[in-house]
């Protein structure tokens, strides 16, 4: 009994060490992060947007609250943000949401349905920040923030 | 009736606080601003040999579940009220709620420059699981490893204060301080009457913080938890007078998107006794929706020096032991089944048993007993 508990604890550590060091797969859907005209900035580092779209920080460098908005589970856009700014994959977020959640924390952002809700939002909100596909159109009063660090 | 009391009296401060919110808003704002979320953890289970935490011997139970309701009411960006009711039902185990509908967390939550300070009945911030041990979604078996996450203890009646710091290097850092009092819960027996009874203690004041180190390797984190407990429950402690307990632990947590191992070491010096437990939990993702998930759990217990009570020969080993596998397939990030099987032994007991119950002031052995359980569960959480 020993000598199988052993076998099987080497097969589960090889399992994880495997598993830990592939890399993941990357959603190749162009993504930009959108702000309101009126915020000062001009970049984001990827780091810091990870830390306003999970909460980890709620203010902007001038003290105002950040209002986060985030996609549908389901788009493509959304996909691409979480692999490639978040560094998780979109199930692994929404579990972070359900610990936020039942931790009683906090409450995950705001879900819109596509692009065009996303910039209305932004567009109407100087704390807002969001995402949207690399066609959509930029309205007047909102800007992309170049993101360094991806 | 006082249990009804306290949830409708729940209900009725987030009513208020909604209500002087901004009279002046629409309804619809007011209502944009309450969040409603919940989950539901249904089980079957059987024992093979001696039941073990409500699971009966060579039958299925279906009379096991965790369900809960939350509603957050967010009265400004910074401020809100949150409030959960719940129901653990754990079919034979004297510690099931039956029916009932527990007010479980009841607390104002501010938000001021970085800081979370949250006052009322709060969760319990403490160790990987402690605040979500009964949410099936985020948990890789049926409930958190038992001999380290014992009933009680789950809530804070007081105030907790967090905040999260980067630190250089791509460090981070969480730090929580608390202080409050807190509910205690064990089996206890009454070997006269051969009947298992739920012994409550209130523990407090308690006073303790937690810290968690990021580290730049994403997913991976260290953490540590102290306190400092004012007891006076000679059954708890094996002490007659009042005198200050002390529980201090390790946390290792490794979550990947395919893999996580997470493993906690927990020192609690109640009196007479010192109570060490620890667990190590393993998963990956085998298919893309499928985790295989192991999990072990040990506890010794020693004596301090001097204590002239009898107690099992066998106890110099380990006072309990959990080996247990189990698969956990996610249907979505809100919908998992899992099944699991356990090979318990130890001197834990749930029921009353013909054999002789040893007890001693501060901790109650049952006799060395040995089981195989099993479960298969249906998690949601919305």
């Amino acid at each position: 009994m020993r000598g199988i508990s052993r076998y099987v604890w080497i097969g589960w550590c090889g399992a994880l060490g495997l598993l830990a060091i592939a890399p993941p797969a990357r959603a190749q859907t162009p993504v930009r992060v959108v702000v309101h005209a009126a915020n000062p900035a001009t970049t984001i580092t990827r780091e810091l947007a990870e830390q306003l779209f999970l909460k980890q920080r709620t203010q902007w460098s001038n003290k105002m609250d950040v209002l986060v908005v985030d996609q549908a589970e389901r788009s493509a856009v959304r996909q691409a943000f979480s692999e490639r700014i978040l560094h998780r994959q979109v199930t692994a977020v929404k579990r972070y949401w359900q610990g936020m959640i039942f931790t009683g924390a906090t409450q995950p952002p705001v879900e819109v349905a596509g692009d065009a809700d996303v910039l209305r939002l932004v567009q109407g909100n100087p704390r807002a920040v969001g995402y949207v596909g690399g066609d959509a159109q930029l309205p007047p009063g909102v800007k992309e923030l170049a993101v360094s660090g991806t | 009736m006082k249990r009804t009391n306290a949830v409708c009296g729940a209900a009725a401060l987030l009513l208020a606080v909604a209500g002087l919110a901004s009279p002046a808003r629409a309804q619809d704002d007011l209502l944009s601003r309450l969040h409603v979320h919940g989950y539901l953890t249904q089980g079957l289970g059987t024992s093979t040999a001696n039941q073990l935490h409500g699971i009966p011997v060579d039958r299925w139970t279906a009379d096991y579940r965790a369900l809960a309701l939350q509603l957050r009411f967010a009265a400004t960006d910074k401020d809100a009220i949150v409030v959960q009711v719940g129901n653990r039902s754990l079919a034979r185990s004297a510690l099931s709620e039956g029916e009932a509908v527990k007010l479980k967390w009841a607390y104002y939550q501010r938000r001021l420059v970085g800081m979370d300070l949250r006052i009322g009945r709060t969760p319990y911030p403490k160790g990987i699981y402690n605040e979500i041990r009964d949410v099936g979604t985020l948990i890789p078996f049926f409930r958190a490893p038992y001999n380290t996450y014992t009933d009680g203890l789950e809530t804070v009646d007081g105030v907790v204060v967090s905040r999260r710091f980067p630190l250089p290097g791509g460090f981070s850092t969480e730090i929580t301080a608390l202080g409050g009092g807190s509910d205690y819960v064990q089996l206890s027996p009454n070997v006269q009457l051969h009947t298992v009874y739920v012994s409550r203690t209130r523990f407090g004041p308690l006073y303790g913080g937690q810290a968690w180190l990021n580290l730049p390797l994403r997913g991976v984190r260290l953490g540590a938890h102290g306190e400092r407990v004012h007891l006076d429950n000679p059954r708890i402690t094996g002490v007659n007078a009042k005198h200050v307990a002390s529980d201090v632990a390790g946390y290792f947590d490794m979550t990947f998107d395919k893999v996580f191992l997470r493993a906690e070491t927990q020192l609690w010096q109640p009196g007479q006794y010192d109570y060490h437990s620890a667990y190590a939990h393993a998963g990956v993702q085998a298919l893309p929706r499928l985790w295989l998930n192991g999990q072990w759990e040990a506890v010794k217990v020693t004596l301090h020096p001097g204590v002239a009570v009898p107690v099992p020969s066998d106890l110099a080993g380990e006072f309990a032991r959990d080996l247990a596998a189990g698969l956990k397939y996610d249907l979505s990030p809100m919908i998992s089944l899992k099944v699991e099987g356990h090979r318990a032994r130890g001197h834990q007991f749930d029921a009353p048993t013909d054999m002789i119950m040893l007890t001693q002031r501060g901790l109650t052995f049952g006799p060395g007993l040995r089981t195989d359980y099993f479960l298969a569960s249906l998690s949601a959480a919305f």
